[in-house]
């Protein structure tokens, strides 16, 4: 029972503004999520921009995708997991794998219904937290696409650190590996002080619903006021490679030069691409689960790759997917030049090849 | 330690819980939690600033002694040496090196890495005014240096304000243990806090870009964005600082202190002596007090009553900052002042009837604001050549690039004002609307609006906390 002093009258009475409060913040708090439009928060992929600032807006991603699954009956659904080849940069969502794969689905009269969950920069220990987010919120992991890079097999100086985007999710869902396989690459040191407030914020985002769809409704206003100032951008045309004469001179970088390295790769668990590979192999043992090798633009890096030892290690990651039987591809060699847009990444007509590509390999699984 | 950061939010409820469990260690409590909030912005400078305190808590117990005035003069050199060397130090060698055309060699050594210590301008003035007052009797010297410390580093008031004064504050916390929990204290505090925020938050955050975005062109803008960029500023800076002062009242009310309101709708001022008692009401009564009265104020005559004034402003600008902007705008204000003063006694000599209509009144407004606005070019120009060459497009109407969409920028501004007026209707009829809204208004709608109220500020709490203008003072 609470009571406040009326100051006008001094006379002690029940004030039911508190209880009221609570409630209209638990109503909050349980029906956002059916309020806020879905494709607010995922539109044929996530919102990189707002992840990107602020990861555990992942969550809000999760919550949606799962509510989807429900209200829709899905049984069978993709999920695919990688970084900006699997996202689909630099193109709009609608040009994306995931949306070009869901129209084949639809063409074909299937059911299925493919979930974009990658990310750019997205590395492999993401891509496991990712697996194991997936698991908390009841997604399943029955059909799930791995994109790959030659580049996560490069020595990491420690840059980038295995667990870029989602390490505090990783430290809250399997602590052991986040204190063996992140910690030790870790880039970024924090007191404890500073942990400890990175963990309550991460905590509070990731809970309660004001703050996880915070950002979401914001950029929601945001495009609803664009709309009625008729602010619209003209569609994206991304441009393929041979149109961009910068590109060499970027690729000439260091920090680019690393991701071609061809110095031989460690395929011991000491690589920690290889320890969350296997990670990832325990996790979906018994599953539909296809890694694919996002190729490289040959034409336009030829300069900078020792090609004999670069294709050495590309030999040592196909005999590491063979060996451990898992059901992989390699698009070295498959994806016709005109179609990248730079070094790995594709053109809108280079995202739907890639679409076509992946749909005939998982024709193979038992899905409707 | 911002306001609106996690540290601070901690810090608040961690000592608002053991303040009211623990009644008789409050003193501790709150000078242990003063010490945390001043050292996060640097140990160095919490020992600079307990060193400074202990000095000046020290000497004022001297002024017992037969060498009274010593200690006097002692604690105010020590004061304003601080202040001067941290804050001017770097201004007077840049401006002796242009006038002697010379070179120091000063540039690489540590004086040229001086960092302002935080609230170092608003603790100087709380020291000094300190001083003063003992010294003139007109308070008794606090009877413990732990007192000292709770009532000169209070963390609610100490990197803006407002500057307390030891005839209403001391008492205040002598009485600490006596102070009991009251929830209309509290829900006025959050009232506070709430409309801190809001300002903070909605307002001054949404308008930092577009006023960074505008002075950042500095003369390349025209006539009308001159002008808006002036407005919004205007606007910017209003909302900030009044916003951290209502927020330091509303934590004051949460400990059952009362602080000082340093904000009165400024906006509304139809001449700069109203003005002054509108805008940053501590600090140009601390000028009053300490610095233009000492001086002679009216008591030497008309003229030198003018030039005290002009000078107590310049000064004003100068404890703003170390730059020229600052002085000119000081020297600015001081002029209108003195405008004021001149036309004043010219109304006062013909007494036209007109003075006395409303439309006077409301014309007076609209001038004065317009005269604001074009002194705070000077306060937030890149360089001073920026806002002399914004000040005379303002005025010249030499350079207007008319187009449609100023309309629409125009309107934010007039949207701005009434607001303004908005916020002047609500502070005076603060306690009629209060007791209409909780009489007629029922109790689930009230707690829905007290919802929408922390929506909205959730919902612009921006990614990266910006920090208050007047932190750099």
């Amino acid at each position: 029972m609470i009571f406040i002093q009326s100051e006008a009258s001094n006379k002690k009475s029940f004030s039911s503004v508190p209880i009221f409060f609570l409630i209209y913040l638990l109503l909050i708090q349980f029906l956002l999520v059916y309020i806020i439009p879905t494709d607010s928060i995922y539109d044929y992929r996530l919102n990189y921009d707002l992840v990107k600032d602020r990861p555990s807006n992942i969550d809000a991603v999760m919550k949606k995708i799962k509510k989807a699954i429900v209200s829709e009956g899905l049984e069978d659904y993709i999920v695919i997991l990688g970084d900006s080849v699997a996202y689909s940069s630099p193109g709009p969502a609608n040009t994306s794998i995931g949306y070009y794969m869901n129209i084949l689905a639809d063409k074909e009269g299937n059911r299925l219904k493919v979930f974009n969950l990658s990310m750019p920069s997205m590395q492999v220990g993401d891509i496991y937290t990712m697996l194991l987010k997936m698991n908390q919120y009841g997604i399943s992991n029955e059909n799930v696409i791995i994109n790959v890079l030659y580049a996560g097999f490069v020595d990491r100086t420690p840059y980038p650190p295995p667990v870029f985007w989602m390490d505090y999710q990783l430290k809250k869902l399997d602590k052991e590996t986040y204190i063996k396989s992140y910690l030790p690459h870790s880039v970024k040191k924090k007191s404890k002080f500073q942990a400890l407030k990175e963990d309550v914020s991460n905590w509070l985002y990731s809970n309660v619903s004001i703050l996880m769809y915070k950002d979401y409704i914001k950029e929601h206003i945001k495009n609803f006021v664009a709309d009625i100032r008729r602010v619209s951008s003209a569609p994206e045309v991304i441009a393929p490679w041979y149109e961009k004469p910068f590109l060499k001179e970027l690729l000439a970088e260091a920090q680019y030069q690393q991701g071609f390295s061809s110095k031989p790769f460690n395929m011991t668990v000491d690589n920690p691409q290889v320890d969350f590979l296997n990670k990832i192999f325990q996790l979906q043992k018994g599953k539909n689960t296809l890694y694919f090798l996002a190729a490289v633009n040959e034409a336009l890096v030829e300069d900078f790759i020792v090609k004999d030892k670069y294709y050495e290690n590309i030999t040592l990651i196909d005999n590491y997917f063979q060996e451990n039987n898992q059901h992989y591809v390699n698009f070295y060699n498959r994806i016709p030049y005109e179609l990248f847009s730079d070094q790995v990444h594709l053109t809108s007509k280079g995202y739907e090849f890639l679409a076509n590509e992946l749909w005939l390999e998982i024709s193979k699984w038992n899905t409707n | 330690m911002l306001f609106h950061s996690f540290e601070f939010l901690s810090l608040l409820f961690l000592t608002f819980i053991l303040y009211y469990l623990f009644p008789k260690q409050r003193l501790i409590l709150l000078a242990v939690a003063n010490l945390v909030f001043y050292g996060v912005s640097g140990i160095g400078y919490l020992f600079i600033f307990l060193a400074i305190s202990t000095i000046s808590y020290y000497c004022s117990t001297l002024f017992i002694t037969k060498h009274k005035r010593f200690y006097y003069l002692a604690a105010i050199i020590i004061n304003l040496s601080n202040l001067a060397f941290f804050k001017y130090t770097g201004f007077i060698l840049r401006n002796l090196e242009m006038m002697l055309k010379l070179n120091f060699p000063w540039q690489d050594s540590f004086l040229a890495k001086i960092i302002l210590p935080v609230g170092i301008s608003f603790y100087t003035f709380q020291l000094i005014a300190y001083i003063v007052d003992v010294y003139k009797e007109d308070i008794k010297p606090c009877k413990s240096l732990v007192e000292f410390w709770v009532f000169i580093a209070f963390f609610a008031q100490l990197i803006a304000g407002p500057i307390m004064r030891g005839k209403e504050f001391l008492p205040q916390i002598e009485g600490l243990t006596l102070i009991t929990y009251k929830e209309s204290r509290v829900k006025s505090g959050l009232y506070y806090i709430a409309m801190g925020l809001t300002k903070k938050l909605v307002f001054s955050d949404m308008l930092a870009p577009r006023v960074n975005y505008y002075f950042s062109l500095g003369n390349q803008l025209g006539t009308l964005d001159s002008w808006l960029a002036a407005y919004l500023f205007a606007f910017q800076i209003y909302f900030d600082f009044s916003s951290y002062s209502e927020i330091a009242v509303g934590i004051g009310h949460l400990f059952g202190f009362e602080l000082a309101i340093n904000f009165k709708t400024p906006y509304l001022s139809s001449n700069a002596s109203e003005f002054w008692k509108r805008w940053h009401i501590t600090l140009s009564s601390w000028i009053k007090d300490y610095i233009y009265i000492p001086l002679g104020g009216s008591r030497r005559g008309f003229k030198l009553q003018c030039l005290y004034l002009v000078a107590a402003m310049t000064l004003s600008g100068l404890w703003h900052g170390a730059a020229w902007g600052f002085i000119i705008w000081g020297v600015y204000h001081g002029l209108l002042s003195l405008s004021h003063k001149l036309y004043s006694k010219w109304l006062k000599k013909y007494n036209p009837s007109f003075i006395h209509s409303k439309l006077y009144k409301a014309l007076s407004i609209f001038v004065f604001f317009q005269l604001t606005t074009i002194g705070w070019v000077f306060f937030r120009a890149n360089s001073l050549g920026d806002a002399v060459s914004m000040v005379w497009k303002m005025i010249s109407f030499t350079q207007i690039n008319y187009h449609p969409i100023y309309i629409i920028y125009f309107a934010i501004v007039v949207g701005l004002c009434i607001l303004h007026l908005a916020e002047y209707y609500l502070r005076k009829n603060g306690i009629v609307l209060t007791g209409t809204w909780r009489k007629y208004c029922p109790e689930y709608v009230r707690a829905a609006a007290y919802v929408m109220v922390v929506l909205i500020l959730i919902l612009f709490t921006q990614r990266e906390q910006s920090s208050f203008i007047y932190f750099q003072f």
